[in-house]
């Protein structure tokens, strides 16, 4: 294991909290310090020791647990990646993200920020009042900061059974504790931008009925009968109730229309009685949406113009990305995900390694299965040699259950399966 | 994508998204319910990144007067309508006043600012009906001076809502002022929503009114209640006199008749018993005095003149001396003659200056206050005021101020157990209250955190209006 010395980030794999600690120790302290942390899945039960660890050593800060972290074509669920921030205010845990209107006393109030202050969020994907939260501290600073984030945890890839009372999220102060937020305030650069690729296909239809995640109806139907209709008029194949479950539907979410953006997309993740479908993310009642369609180069293209849009942002030049990629991404671009990381940081395809014709046919099969995904890349030790391109600033991320990016003046909420970019600063 | 087939799509998407914007106008009667539904439904799909809805102050305060409201499609524009049942240009006899920030998205870190209808942003507003440009050239700068935008390109748009309000929005993902022909998709929709603000407005001033009608009806139950406590105690006050008159008298015949010594411990029991009976003496004069059935001389008495002559009175300086460290200011303006009793008035205003004193923890402030005030219209506090000319004298203090749970219950006898009153009966502003139903007068509390003032309005004479 050996340390980055030319970046203040560093990829740890398999995650040594030992080694970590001696990294940030490494450089004289400073009092503004905040280290970020993205801990891989099979980490989750170091989080306390990290936090004594660097409460001993009055280290601030914030962390939350993803199905994988990666650097660049390192994809982990062993790994840590630790980020050396500038923070302007004390980092903070909300807790209680299953209530609405949760107090956000604790925040600092947003006259309080300086110009240029951006939030990165770490939310645990089990809170049920994730967007009540999300639109609360939207309400307190506004568009007068950037917001990048992410939704913590294995909602989505493991059965709860595995995850029971497990804290996704941490701050050194407030502790680690399920359903929570963790929210930091930094003065470091950070431009972000999102996309997602995916291309309208039918509708618009409406959602005429639907309560938070649950939607109910679609067109005064059974959302579950009109969306297995269009599957399967689509993809030839049944889509039964497990099959969704087993993210059969992965290649073919929802959206929720934007204007001048993208699409909302929210993707079916369950099959509800009575023949409503599980939406992550919500839906809001009266929504108009269309089902999407999308193939690797789609995604690809997405996470290059979102690599882009971020620099062009940013104004100075990239020291390195943070990226919140959604799971689901993953599970459908299989071992072609390396192609979509590689694509922010390079900003285009053609800079890519060429190896998209080999991935962009043969996902329809996807099963999303872990046993066929979960890391089977050669153990890394954290150093840049296996960065395919050093000229490149790096990119460092987790893969998430919801991202959030805002920075250009537009609304926030908690997007899916999008790549959410932060580009950092030097 | 050609280029038909990408026009085709984008009519289909406006349409689309008007017809989800629509279905989230009116979701509830509540007003923050209402805005914050559509505004955020608003923020999501069209990606604003403000939304505020100034109303008229006559609506942000609202009062009884509907019949001046422009509900939807009343309104007398003379321009032009664009062939969807609304229409763009002027609208004649446009509010004059000013308008006030009533709920934005997100909420403002800073107050909002009022805006006056000579603001020349809404003077065109109000001949166009609806405008939108670049935030740097905004002809609104301190909206979008308090916006929490992020740095950068955006346009405002703004619709006036007749003579309700007008309704802004700030959108960051375009940099050109959007045209009429694009802006005239949202004034139907706009419309409904202004129609959904009518009707909120209509419930809550509803809701208002029915809350004040029912207090009212308290007050008023509570002021029955009074005039039965005053027949009762005006009653045995009357009956306790004449039984206590011999207690009071009698004790200096027996010294008289037995040639009782000044020490003698006879003598020790007839001064308890001399003493007791004039302290019952007062509590009977306060209970007649707040049963209304005092019966005392009445003449026309300047309510200033009152007040020097009770700051030179012994009562004041004794009362005065045992708070020290509170200070006694007054701002006495000449005021006309009311028909009372220049004693009563004086026993009155002891009454709540030394309840005022009690009031405060050892220091603070109170002030004595004379003026002259005309009602135009009947007035709603403690009690319902008529209009008409009045003498107000006005007693406050900078104590910690009444709780609402006990405003009800001030002038009930013995509601303090704190020593109240001259006579320290408990009866201090029962006999308060009691003067001045005898002068036909009426009160009224104004409390906060900063401190309680007792308003007393006496009618002013007549023969002094000419």
């Amino acid at each position: 294991m050996s340390r980055e010395t030319l970046a203040d980030s560093f990829f740890n794999a398999p995650m040594n909290i030992a080694v970590i600690i001696e990294w940030i120790e490494a450089e004289t302290l400073d009092p503004e310090d905040l280290f970020f942390f993205l801990i891989g899945s099979k980490c989750q039960g170091q989080v306390v020791e990290l936090r004594d660890a660097l409460n001993e050593r009055n280290i601030n800060g914030i962390g939350g647990v993803f199905y994988k972290v990666f650097k660049d074509n390192e994809i982990h669920d062993d790994a840590c990646v630790v980020m050396r921030l500038a923070g302007c205010a004390p980092p903070v845990l909300v807790e209680g993200l299953c209530e609405t209107a949760v107090s956000l006393e604790q925040l600092p109030a947003g006259a309080d920020l300086l110009p240029g202050t951006s939030l990165l969020l770490l939310i645990d994907s089990r809170s049920t009042e994730s967007q009540d939260f999300i639109s609360r501290v939207y309400d307190r600073y506004g568009n007068r900061v950037s917001y990048l984030g992410g939704g913590a945890g294995l909602t989505a890839t493991y059965e709860p059974a595995d995850y029971e009372n497990q804290a996704w999220v941490f701050t050194t102060a407030g502790g680690a504790i399920e359903k929570s937020a963790a929210v930091a305030f930094i003065k470091t650069p950070l431009a972000v931008a999102a996309r997602h690729g995916w291309k309208r296909k039918h509708g618009p239809l409406v959602a005429t009925r639907a309560e938070g995640n649950h939607l109910l109806e679609l067109n005064w139907r059974p959302a579950f009968d009109v969306y297995k209709e269009l599957y399967e008029e689509e993809y030839g194949e049944e889509l039964t109730t497990q099959g969704i479950r087993d993210f059969q539907a992965i290649k073919f979410p929802l959206g929720v229309q934007k204007s001048n953006a993208e699409d909302l997309v929210r993707l079916p993740s369950e099959h509800l009685p009575g023949g409503g479908l599980l939406c992550l993310g919500g839906v809001h009642n009266n929504s108009v949406l269309y089902t999407l369609t999308g193939g690797a180069e789609d995604l690809f293209e997405a996470a290059a113009e979102a690599g882009r849009a971020s620099e062009d942002a940013l104004e100075i030049p990239v020291r390195e990305y943070l990226v919140f990629d959604c799971v689901t991404r993953y599970l459908f671009l299989e071992e072609a995900f390396k192609q979509e990381i590689k694509a922010v940081s390079s900003g285009s395809l053609s800079n890519s390694s060429g190896s998209l014709s080999n991935s962009s046919g043969s996902l329809s099969n996807s099963s999303g299965s872990l046993s066929n995904s979960s890391g089977s890349l050669s153990n890394s030790s954290g150093s840049l040699s296996n960065s395919s391109d050093q000229s490149l600033p790096p990119v460092y991320g987790a893969l998430a259950e919801g991202e959030l990016a805002s920075g250009a003046g537009g609304y926030v909420e908690m997007m899916a399966k999008t790549i959410a970019v932060g580009a950092l600063g030097t | 994508m050609t280029g038909s087939n990408k026009q085709l799509g984008d009519v289909l998407d406006n349409i689309s998204m008007l017809y989800e914007l629509t279905l989230n106008v009116g979701s509830s009667l509540d007003l923050e319910e209402n805005c914050r539904i559509f505004f955020d439904a608003m923020m999501s799909r069209c990606n604003f990144g403000f939304v505020a809805l100034y109303l008229t102050n006559k609506e942000a305060e609202p009062n009884d007067d509907k019949k001046e409201r422009n509900l939807i499609g009343s309104g007398t524009g003379s321009g032009t309508s664009n062939g969807t049942g609304s229409y763009t240009g002027s609208y004649t006899g446009s509010y004059t006043g000013s308008y006030t920030g009533s709920y934005t998205s997100p909420q403002s870190l800073e107050p909002m600012p009022i805006l006056s209808a000579s603001h020349p942003g809404i003077q065109q507003l109000q001949a166009e009906g609806a405008i939108s440009h670049l935030i740097e050239e905004s002809i609104f700068p301190e909206l979008v001076e308090i916006a929490p935008l992020a740095p950068g390109r955006g346009i405002l748009v703004a619709f006036a809502l007749d003579d309700l309000g007008i309704l802004f929005w700030i959108n960051q993902t375009r940099d050109t002022a959007m045209a009429n022909w694009e802006l005239n998709p949202f004034r139907s929709l706009i419309r409904k929503f202004q129609s959904s603000i009518a009707a909120c407005l209509d419930h809550e001033h509803l809701a208002k009114e029915t809350a004040r009608r029912i207090k009212l009806q308290q007050r008023v139950a509570q002021m029955q209640k009074m005039e039965s406590l005053g027949v009762l105690a005006g009653g045995v006050a009357h009956d306790l006199n004449n039984i206590l008159t011999p207690l009071a008298l009698l004790p200096h015949s027996i010294r008289w008749d037995l040639k009782l010594s000044e020490d003698s411990p006879v003598n020790n029991d007839l001064n308890a018993i001399e003493t007791a009976a004039l302290q019952a003496a007062e509590m009977i004069s306060d209970l007649l005095a707040m049963a209304r059935s005092g019966g005392g001389r009445t003449e026309p008495v300047r309510l200033e003149d009152t007040v020097t002559a009770f700051q030179k009175s012994a009562a004041f300086r004794h009362a005065s001396e045992k708070y020290p460290a509170i200070k006694t200011e007054t701002h006495l303006k000449e005021t006309g003659k009311i028909q009372a009793g220049n004693s009563a008035i004086g026993r009155l205003l002891l009454n709540l200056v030394t309840n005022a004193f009690e009031a405060m923890d050892g220091k603070g402030q109170v002030r004595i206050c004379t003026r002259e005030v005309t009602l135009d219209e009947e007035q709603n506090g403690y009690e319902i005021i008529p209009p008409g000319q009045y003498c107000l004298l006005e007693v406050g203090d900078n104590g910690p101020g009444i709780p609402e749970q006990s405003m009800s219950h001030v002038f009930e006898p013995f509601f303090s157990s704190k020593e109240i009153g001259s006579s320290g009966s408990g009866l201090g502003l029962a006999v308060v209250y009691g003067l001045v139903k005898d002068f036909a007068g009426y009160v009224d509390i104004s409390t906060g955190s900063s401190g309680t003032c007792f308003h007393l309005y006496f009618p002013k004479q007549k023969q002094d209006n000419t």
